[in-house]
């Protein structure tokens, strides 16, 4: 039966399992879909053991990346990016991983809940649950609210409040999925339309605080799409330049960085766009220009200059650039103009843009497919409203949690208490949920079945990978059992297939629906061209009037800003209660379990504050207390937190004690003009409590001294060795043992260092693929992190670089002569393997190894902590005192020389890839077979920018990196 | 000093029955040992054909009826796992054929009130080994009965000699033994994950 150690009983479970899986419809009714068959693997043929793939669509946050779940023997294994997916195109980021820990959460919902009025919750029937809520009438509106909907979702909540009587749609609470930039094309336009940016043609991207490689907008689609009009092919690359606050991942990743207080961004977009009609760039129609300039005339570039701290020359150059380029493209994010006036700066982005060019280049506007209606309407302030006039009898809240993310929570409890029926449609118990009358189940994503629409035109698949773990029912069919037409039955299978079967009628197949319906399921969704998306060409008077009311000498305050800012690691929280996220190190400040309050050295000198003090952090008489980190990369009159601290339910333990920054915020906490939630508040005030807390940080130092770990090279002389046809050379010294010899496949890795963003999705690929322990921080503290691959950061010409450090797979290896027992052993294939069995735990391979990427099991793995049925079984589960490491996925290998052995041929090349290359946002890892000349891998270990990392110690690693491109100013 | 030595010569008679008692000691101890080791090596033993809940005869259904192994077997040339079969295997024929027959009633019954039949494992391979049948099947053209035995001879299936050491683990030597003869791999990964 295999190597995996199965008793008897879970065998027959498993043989079992096989049925399971074959069987979604009929041993799992509740995420069935009879009718939706015939399936791709037919029941008979599914073989135990062997992993299946099902596309589906990511729903950790709104942008609907194309995701492949893996599955094997009925259990959802692992998380990966399709490749086939226009949104993602095969990357994933680090949070669409880790939604695999969320299915299988210690915390999911087992049954229907009823919440008592003193907060105690008692399981009720699914049947019980149902009728006590039909039998609730009250007089007054029914509202869902909910997080982004689209497609089957939306069409389902909107069908749903119909029945009651409404016309309108969901009130929609998404914090970071933000409106203002619709609503800006709007009154500039005329389009009720949001941009899609289509970065990957841009040859120059100036970003005012877009954290398009973190959680702004579609972060995959822009980080892959951004790696593609970077990569190097012998020409120029795009030059971004990154206009913001905070320190962010995306700043950091910019050619050029400027910190500006939030609020100044208007004026330097507006001067910008005067500097372009002046200097003759504009690429307008001569009229338009007229009217422009006239509009223009108050934003000088003297006020922007003031009112930024950018010195006009650099402005000046700036515009210069934008006006050169042939293909620019100007960003506006959340990172800057998430305050009260955020849709007066998408306004100004919209006009840099018209001004620019960029429409119809790089920027395209499509039409609104999510909750549109009386927009920009109803948002949750006015929901608050009519909840405290006692207007609301039923209230369902699904996909979002309010009460954690809205400001002024009492004021939310107290309103949301004067609502007759509160019904929570939940996975896992949140904030919002607790506070409901009734709690029920749903499914996780990667259990149900549904339809998606990230954005007109994409169709995107979510299929089930598994059979329900916990006593959950699919959302929509809660809601077709609540709805006020429930005396008509229909089942959720139904409208799911009937959703579909419009979408192919609407692109016009012509074939049965089973023909489609097995394209989709193969391709994960089914993609239409949407039309040529309208090109602006006039500007409308609307803008011209907002333009007029845009104050051109804002006051300058000098008090402390607070941005609360979207997370890498958690989005707007929904992350914090998975622990891959909050020990994978947040890869700017490479601090692992907290969410430290980051303050700018200037400002900690006047409060004497340093590392690791708590803080009192008041405003709008709140407060919270936070561990403060200082670091040159916040404004000095701006500090920043992460969202994510604070959460009920939280997989954090040790970060208990920092408050939710978002309580902060302040209690009119949106913007009038588009109903975004602000992530900023004025005039904070820091107060040093005098107790402190240690932070643990994951790299040592930042400096690499000499030691050239991180290199970077100018653009000019990339291009120039390109020219030359310039190869690496490579650096080999006389040694005592002769070679060692490959048989058919010698595994490499070349991993671009311009491309790399240092996002993490590897390390937490890397995790789920290889059942990696988490240690929590107190272990993470003593140096003992089990993560195989991590990412360093140095700067290197100026710029901030990452670095991912796995083990180089030496040919000199270090770690093999040293160890007594052969435990770690070169591999014919060129892998540095480690035969747990055989280890005893000297950890002398560890004291050898130059690159320290050897983790040693200090203590025992909880092995009732990790949910079984995750692991995966191709791995051995180490235990206390065996080193372990990275082998380059060797399993995934074996895989594929087992498949290619038994249909008689070679391993192709991209057939085998260890998780961490198939997950890069960016593509900037390549692998393949160093013995195959024709491979990508071979070709690009020759290029001129190729280095190994201490190459003088003649390791002789297989993993080349490529060294970062710097543009010179 | 010098007083106690006659008084000990005096009862030297009394040495008899300490040798005697210590003779009986050590013959309940070799008796016990003797005892502890037939059990070991009784439970050994019964650890290569473990006790099935049904006596399904091998030899019957591959010698008597012609049964290919892959009947049962299904998944033993496409996945790492052969698979022991679900009852509805058995019940292909089962529910007309030999139904007199006491054994398959017994069957029958378990599969009546239990749903599926409680089979004993008896090939195991230890946690940090990587096995693979189809490999070795449709990869290397093996025979099943080369890593199996001769099962079509078997009444109730039991290990191959050679491949048993206690509970039914499979050692490495004799998986080496035939890497080595057959040219097959050797190195550590091939085998351990």
């Amino acid at each position: 039966m295999g190597g995996t150690g199965i008793d008897r009983r879970s065998f027959l479970k498993l043989v079992g399992g096989a049925t399971a899986l074959a069987a979604i419809p009929s041993a799992a009714p509740r995420a069935s879909l009879a009718k939706l068959y015939p399936v791709l693997v037919p029941e008979k043929e599914i073989i135990p053991g062997t992993p299946y793939w099902f596309a589906s669509t990511c729903r950790e946050c709104p942008a609907g990346c194309g995701v492949m779940l893996k599955t094997r023997n009925g259990n959802v294994k692992k998380v990966e990016g399709n490749p086939n997916h226009p949104v993602s195109r095969g990357g994933l980021c680090p949070r669409g991983q880790a939604a695999l820990q969320e299915v299988y959460s210690p915390g999911r919902l087992e049954s229907p809940l009823f919440i008592g009025g003193d907060g105690s919750p008692a399981p009720l029937t699914w049947d019980d649950a149902l009728a006590q809520i039909n039998e609730k009438t009250a007089p007054g509106r029914t509202v869902f609210l909910s997080g982004r909907l689209t497609g089957s979702r939306r069409r389902l909540a909107d069908r749903w409040l119909k029945s009651f009587g409404g016309s309108g749609s969901a009130v929609v609470h998404e914090p970071l999925f933000r409106k203002a930039a619709s609503i800006a094309n709007r009154i500039c336009f005329g389009m009720e339309a949001r941009n899609r940016y289509l970065i990957g043609r841009a040859d120059y991207v100036l970003s005012f605080g877009a954290d398009f490689m973190e959680t702004w907008e579609s972060p995959v689609e822009l980080s892959r799409g951004y790696s593609e009009a970077r990569r190097f092919d012998g020409g120029e690359i795009v030059k971004f330049v990154h206009i913001g606050s905070t320190d962010t991942l995306t700043a950091a990743n910019a050619d050029e960085e400027y910190k500006v207080p939030p609020g100044s961004e208007s004026l330097l977009m507006l001067a910008l766009a005067r500097l372009l009609l002046d200097e003759d760039g504009g690429r307008i129609d001569p009229v338009e220009k007229a009217a422009l300039k006239q509009s223009l005339e108050p934003f000088s570039l003297e006020r922007a200059s003031s009112a930024s701290g950018l010195s006009r020359e650099l402005l000046t150059g700036i515009a210069g650039q934008l006006a050169r380029c042939g293909n620019p493209l100007v960003l506006c994010g959340d990172g800057l103009a998430a305050h009260e006036r955020g849709t007066e700066s998408q306004v100004s982005a919209s006009i840099l843009r018209f001004v620019a060019g960029c429409h119809g280049k790089t920027v395209s506007l499509l039409p609104r497919n999510d909750s549109p209606g009386d927009f920009p309407g109803y948002d949750l302030d006015g929901l608050i409203e009519d909840m405290e006039s006692g207007g609301i009898s039923r209230l369902f809240v699904y996909e979002t949690d309010p009460l954690f993310t809205y400001p002024d929570r009492e004021r939310l409890n107290a309103a949301m208490r004067r609502v007759p029926l509160k019904v929570a449609l939940a996975a896992t118990m949140n904030e919002t949920a607790s506070a409901c009358d009734f709690a029920l189940p749903v499914h996780h994503a990667i259990e149900t079945w549904g339809l998606d629409e990230p954005r007109p035109g994409v169709f995107s698949l979510v299929q089930p990978a598994t059979a329900p773990v916990s006593g959950a029912r699919a959302a929509g069919e809660i809601l077709l059992a609540t709805g006020n037409d429930r005396e008509e039955p229909r089942s959720f299978e139904d409208f799911i297939r009937e959703e579909w079967e419009s979408v192919f009628r609407a692109a016009g197949k012509s074939v049965s629906f089973e023909e489609s319906w097995k394209d989709v399921l193969l391709l994960g969704g089914l993609w239409t061209n949407a039309g040529d998306p309208p090109v602006p060409r006039r500007l409308a008077g609307t803008a011209h009037d907002l333009l007029r009311k845009i104050d051109p000498h804002p006051s300058v305050e000098r008090g402390l800003t607070l941005v609360v800012s979207p997370s890498h690691r958690f989005y707007d929280g929904r992350g914090s209660n998975k622990p891959w996220l909050w020990e994978m190190p947040d890869p700017l400040t490479g601090v692992v379990w907290d969410t430290p309050l980051r303050v700018h050295p200037e400002q900690a000198a006047g409060k004497r504050l340093a590392d690791g003090d708590i803080v009192k952090v008041s405003a709008n008489g709140r407060s919270i207390e936070a561990p403060v980190l200082l670091t040159g990369g916040v404004h000095p009159d701006v500090a920043a937190i992460d969202i994510g601290s604070g959460r009920a339910g939280n997989a954090d333990t040790d970060a208990d004690g920092t408050g939710n920054p978002l309580s902060l915020l302040p209690v009119k906490s949106t913007d009038p003009a588009s109903g975004d939630t602000v992530l900023c508040v004025r005039d904070v005030i820091l107060e040093k409590t005098g107790r402190k807390k240690k932070l643990v940080r994951l790299q040592g130092g930042y400096s690499q001294g000499a030691r050239g770990i991180t290199q970077a090279m100018p653009v000019s002389e990339a291009v120039r060795l390109h020219g030359a046809g310039a190869h690496r050379e490579h650096h080999h010294e006389h040694q005592i043992y002769p070679p060692h010899e490959h048989g058919e496949y010698f595994w490499g890795m070349v991993i671009d260092l311009d491309l790399c963003s240092g996002c993490g999705a590897c390390v937490v690929a890397c995790y789920a693929e290889n059942n990696i322990q988490v240690v929590g921080k107190e272990q993470c503290g003593v140096g003992r992190e089990m993560a195989w691959l991590r990412i360093e950061q140095f700067e290197v010409g100026g710029r901030k670089m990452f670095l991912p450090m796995l083990c180089q797979q030496c040919e000199n290896a270090p770690c093999e002569p040293v160890c007594p027992v052969y435990a770690t052993v070169h591999s014919s294939d060129g892998l540095n393997v480690q035969v747990y069995n055989r280890c005893v735990g000297t950890r002398y391979c560890s004291n050898n190894c130059p690159y320290k990427v050897r983790r040693f099991n200090y203590i025992p793995v909880e092995r009732d902590g990790l949910p079984e049925k995750q692991l995966n079984p191709d791995i051995y589960i180490r235990t206390k005192g065996i080193m372990e490491k990275c082998t380059f996925c060797v399993h995934r290998l074996r895989k594929a020389k087992e498949d290619a052995k038994i249909e008689g041929r070679a391993v192709r090349d991209g057939e085998a890839v260890p998780a961490c290359a198939q997950s890069c946002p960016a593509g900037a890892i390549t692998f393949g077979n160093l013995n195959d000349p024709e491979s990508a891998v071979s070709k690009l270990k020759n290029d001129f920018r190729g280095y190994s990392v201490f190459d003088e110690l003649n390791t002789q690693p297989s993993i080349t990196y490529l060294k970062g491109l710097i543009h010179g100013s | 000093m010098g007083k106690s030595k006659p008084g000990n010569n005096a009862s030297g008679s009394g040495r008899l029955p300490l040798i005697f008692a210590g003779a009986t000691v050590i013959w309940i101890g070799a008796m016990l040992a003797a005892a502890a080791g037939a059990h070991l090596w009784i439970q050994y033993m019964a650890a290569e054909a473990p006790v099935q809940p049904v006596r399904f005869s091998h030899t019957v259904h591959v010698n008597g009826l012609n049964m290919e192994c892959l009947y049962c077997h299904v998944y033993a040339e496409t996945s790492i796992h052969a698979t022991i079969p679900e009852g509805s295997v058995c019940l292909d024929c089962h529910e007309g054929a030999g139904i007199e027959h006491p054994e398959v009633e017994r069957m029958l019954d378990i599969l009546e009130k239990e749903g599926s039949i409680p089979w004993q494992r008896v090939y195991r391979v230890k946690d940090h080994v990587y096995f693979s049948h189809r490999v070795h099947t449709a990869g290397a053209g093996l025979r099943c009965q080369e890593c199996h035995g001769p099962v079509e001879h078997m009444t109730v299936a039991e290990m191959s000699s050679g491949a048993a050491a206690v509970r039914n683990t499979i050692e490495m030597g004799w998986c080496i033994a035939c890497h080595r003869r057959l040219g097959a791999s050797r190195e550590c990964i091939t085998c351990h994950k």
